[in-house]
């Protein structure tokens, strides 16, 4: 082989798409899709602080816990499923592992413990799976209905320990949520507890672009500038090629609120946050008021790009943008695969 | 004349009158001597005379009809454990001294490792504990038992709880118990008859996967 290519790999093919008209409900039909986000940007125009019930609803109670080496035979001890799993939602990934070369593994509130095996691994497990892309297989065991606990658990005590992300929303209204970490605690394992991280950015700007008059991928652009605090007029064009979006009717107003939320998300969080963005927006009165919601998803876990695919762990990059208006909501969605 | 008193049928007393009533009177006495002669044809042995002796074939049953009869047929349910048992420890016995495992040193040292693999390899499965440790399919994992038969391409076991089952060897990694050792062998690379495997060489690389 004299000069071998070993630079031309073509780019991560990224899909966007743009949904109209819809309504509350079909916007957190739309959050409620995939269960494990990382962080979420609020806007709102022409404020100078982010009103104080919006952040609340991303702070408070929102708590998540990290239990670290975890065996994964624990999920299935009918304690656990009867305590956690039938009375409320469970949200659960394996943190920091690489869905391309490790094993990795998640719990769903529809009670599915869903595993991602390496080839090998799975041959040794014994139980039915299905085929992944990248010599991978992925087995769901469904915990609400468990059958055949002994094999199950032979075949999970075959696998390595992991450490979890964990968050629990209980059904009954007075029961704490940290008791899942308690129970964890109980049995010696090392729990720690996390809280959102927030970041707040007030830009300085001379005009809010409104969606009802300029493309919409632009708008979440120039919102994606001002979280980074970048140069919106750029004066040479050879750094940056960035041109602010054409709105015939913009707000006029040179104030506008992002905060950054980070942390291990879900879906519960996000539709009540939801919530209190579309009260919010309903109450203000400018013509054309919009706020929008962005969410990004956990870069290793188990994602769905839509109803009709599959719900699979993927290194993925996906961000789906909200935009709340007074008449309906818009989404934009973006997404990649790292790797092909 | 003495000669001709013996012969009695009619056939023959009718010649011998006819003879001697129209042979001249100098041939009468030569009557006797010429019926005395032999001739030499009847000396020689006729093809109708010798009954052949048939030979007893021995009837081998083809491998059609042992089938047809239920050879290779095992039941379910026929087989039971507490039977089998006798015959393992026979087993165990017969590798640990063909193995000479009382005097295994470290595993891999290549001047033994070679004569250890291929005495294995040419040694008889029946009667071993084996369990199924990963296969392609998932099912056969975990499947453990003492092997009752053992074809080209699979393994029969009886397991605890008496039930039979088939486990073919290609896609699986079979653990053989002896005494407290554990030996680990793929299928595929005993997809030969039994009576084959003592006899025929073994292939020089076997890739150890699946």
């Amino acid at each position: 082989m004299l000069c071998p290519e070993i630079w031309d790999f073509p780019s991560p093919k990224v899909v966007c798409s743009n949904k109209k008209c819809l309504t509350l409900n079909s916007v957190s039909k739309i959050v409620e899709l995939n269960n494990f986000y990382r962080n979420v940007i609020i806007t709102c125009p022409d404020e100078l602080h982010t009103p104080r019930f919006i952040e609340d609803s991303l702070l408070d109670d929102s708590d998540y816990y990290e239990v670290a080496n975890c065996p994964l035979t624990e999920f299935i001890d009918p304690v656990f499923i009867q305590k956690f799993i039938k009375t409320g939602k469970l949200y659960c990934l394996t943190a920091n592992t690489n869905c391309m070369i490790q094993n990795c593994a998640a719990l769903t509130p529809d009670g599915i413990l869903t595993l991602h095996i390496l080839e090998s691994t799975y041959q040794t497990l014994g139980i039915e799976g299905t085929k992944r892309p990248h010599k991978f297989y992925q087995i769901e065991i469904p915990l609400k209905d468990l059958k055949n606990i002994s094999r199950v658990k032979t075949a999970l005590e075959k696998l390595k320990l992991f450490d979890f992300n964990i968050s629990w929303v209980p059904e009954i209204e007075n029961v704490c949520p940290s008791s899942i970490a308690k129970y964890f605690c109980n049995k010696n394992y090392k729990v720690s507890s996390h809280s959102m991280s927030i970041e707040r950015v007030a830009p300085v700007i001379k005009e809010v672009p409104t969606i009802h008059n300029s493309d919409i991928d632009e708008v979440v652009e120039w919102i994606g500038m001002l979280a980074h605090d970048a140069n919106l007029t750029p004066t040479e064009s050879y750094v940056s090629t960035y041109a602010e979006p054409e709105c015939s009717t913009p707000i006029k107003t040179s104030r506008i609120s992002i905060i950054i939320v980070k942390g291990f998300l879900t879906p519960n969080i996000l539709i009540n946050t939801s919530k209190l963005l579309e009260d919010y927006v309903k109450s203000r009165d400018f013509k054309h008021y919009w706020a929008c919601l962005s969410v990004q998803s956990i870069e290793e876990s188990l994602w769905q790009w839509n109803t009709s695919s599959p719900r699979i762990f993927q290194s993925q990059n996906a961000s789906c943008n909200i935009f709340f208006t007074q008449e309906s909501h818009s989404v934009y969605t973006v997404g990649q695969l790292k790797y092909t | 004349m003495s000669g001709l008193e013996k012969i009695t049928d009619n056939a023959s007393v009718s010649v011998i009158k006819f003879l001697q009533a129209n042979v001249p009177k100098s041939d009468l006495v030569n009557i006797e001597k010429e019926l005395k002669k032999d001739f030499l044809l009847a000396k020689k042995k006729s093809k109708g005379q010798k009954v052949k002796k048939k030979r007893k074939k021995s009837r081998i049953l083809t491998r059609k009809e042992k089938k047809a009869l239920g050879f290779y047929a095992i039941p379910r349910d026929s087989v039971k454990y507490s039977e089998v048992v006798p015959l393992n420890q026979i087993w165990s016995d017969y590798i640990s001294q063909m193995l000479e495992l009382e005097k295994l040193g470290p595993v891999g040292t290549n001047k033994n490792w070679e004569q250890f693999t291929q005495t294995i390899y040419k040694a008889d499965f029946h009667g071993s504990m084996m369990q199924v440790v990963r296969s392609k399919c998932p099912s056969y994992v975990g499947k453990k038992g003492i092997c009752i038969m053992d074809t080209k391409n699979t393994f029969k076991i009886v397991s605890i709880d008496n039930l039979v089952t088939t486990i073919p060897k290609k896609d699986s990694v079979f653990e053989l118990y002896v005494k407290d050792i554990k030996i680990c062998v793929f299928g595929k690379h005993l997809c030969v008859r039994p009576a084959e495997r003592s006899t025929k060489k073994v292939k020089s690389y076997l890739h150890p996967d699946l």
